[in-house]
């Protein structure tokens, strides 16, 4: 009988090792299987669909941005036509092309040296934001940085390695498109302390050129507005 | 004995297997401390047994105690940023070999006994 109870209790604790161990293991198999990956690559996955959905989706507006253009030519009145046509020069809704200038910025391509700062030798968001404003100092009419419209509501902004227009992101070497007067914008950003002098004294490459035709490309984003509403009374 | 013991294990493992859940990841740390632990009162009884004086509630009490309060203080220890569970891993680790060494030693002088006896 005592023999009986010895099993019974060392059989009961077997059973529970037992049971501890097949479902330890059952845990960590399932660890091992990489969840992290999965997640990220399924991450990477919704990531690729919603970007694919985004392209499509701009491309179904700039094709009912073109219709709409179309059909109101037939209908508006001159006037309500010229007046379209400054809103979507100033919104970015169409390309526009006219004299101006071209601006190209790359990184100083020199090793870095002892005591210098890695920093002085690449573009900053900053750089493009400064630049763009002494542009539109001296009467540009409509800017593009690598081809990304720049509007009343475009951001520049640093993104790790790049910098994020609008929504897309630009890498070096930069190309910066500017329509206005070329003699004067060169001139103006030509100046002491502009911040293309800056840049330059830091060892960017930069490059000017004069253009009888610049084209810039229209906005690629669709504007929305949650919260401003025209107040017209 | 050895014979409950390992049916009793397999039929463990295979109950183990049939359960719908799985332990949560930060979990499993804790468990394997805890079976540690239970190994270790697994020995202890049947080294006992093999001594004479094995008490089923020393067991059972030993088991289910020891098992949590190791999980229990790997926790804490996790807790306070301090690796208890080392401490854990370190002790019962030295009684499983402790215990092992001891239950094979009462074999082998039990088996000598055996051979001593049917050569008289």
């Amino acid at each position: 009988m005592k023999m009986d109870v010895t099993k019974a209790s060392i059989g009961l604790v077997s059973v529970a090792i037992g049971f501890m161990l097949s479902v330890q293991l059952g845990a960590n198999s399932h660890s091992s299987s990489n969840i992290p990956f999965k997640q990220w690559s399924n991450q990477e996955a919704l990531l690729e669909s919603l970007q694919k959905d985004n392209d499509n989706l701009l491309n179904e507006a700039i094709i009912l941005r073109n219709e709409l253009a179309l059909q109101s030519s037939d209908e508006q009145s001159k006037e309500l036509n010229d007046k379209l046509a400054k809103v979507n020069i100033a919104a970015g809704f169409t390309s526009v092309m006219g004299s101006g200038i071209v601006i190209t910025l790359d990184d100083n391509p020199d090793p870095l040296r002892i005591g210098e700062d890695p920093n002085d030798y690449i573009i900053h968001d900053k750089n493009l934001l400064f630049l763009i404003n002494d542009l539109r100092c001296s009467g540009a009419e409509a800017i593009s940085i690598n081809d990304q419209r720049i509007i009343a509501s475009s951001a520049i902004r640093c993104a790790g390695p790049t910098i994020l227009v609008n929504t897309s992101r630009v890498t070096p070497p930069f190309e910066i498109k500017a329509i206005g007067n070329p003699e004067i914008l060169e001139s103006s950003i030509r100046t002491a302390g502009s911040e293309i002098q800056i840049m330059q004294a830091r060892g960017i490459k930069t490059g000017i050129k004069k253009s009888s035709k610049v084209v810039i490309p229209a906005l690629s984003e669709i504007l929305t507005y949650h919260y401003a509403q025209s107040n017209t009374s | 004995m050895w014979f409950i013991v390992i049916l009793c294990l397999v039929i463990g493992v295979l109950l183990g297997l049939q359960m719908p859940f799985m332990v949560p990841i930060f979990l499993t740390k804790y468990l394997s401390v805890a079976i540690l632990a239970g190994l270790d009162s697994l020995f202890g009884g049947i080294r006992a047994n093999l001594e004479g004086n094995f008490d089923r509630v020393v067991l059972l009490t030993g088991f289910i105690t020891n098992s949590l309060l190791a999980a229990g203080f790997a926790y804490i220890g996790d807790l306070l940023g301090v690796a208890l569970y080392t401490a854990a891993v370190f002790v019962f680790g030295v009684r499983i070999f402790d215990n092992l060494a001891i239950i094979r030693r009462i074999l082998l002088t039990l088996i000598r006994k055996q051979q001593t006896e049917a050569i008289i």
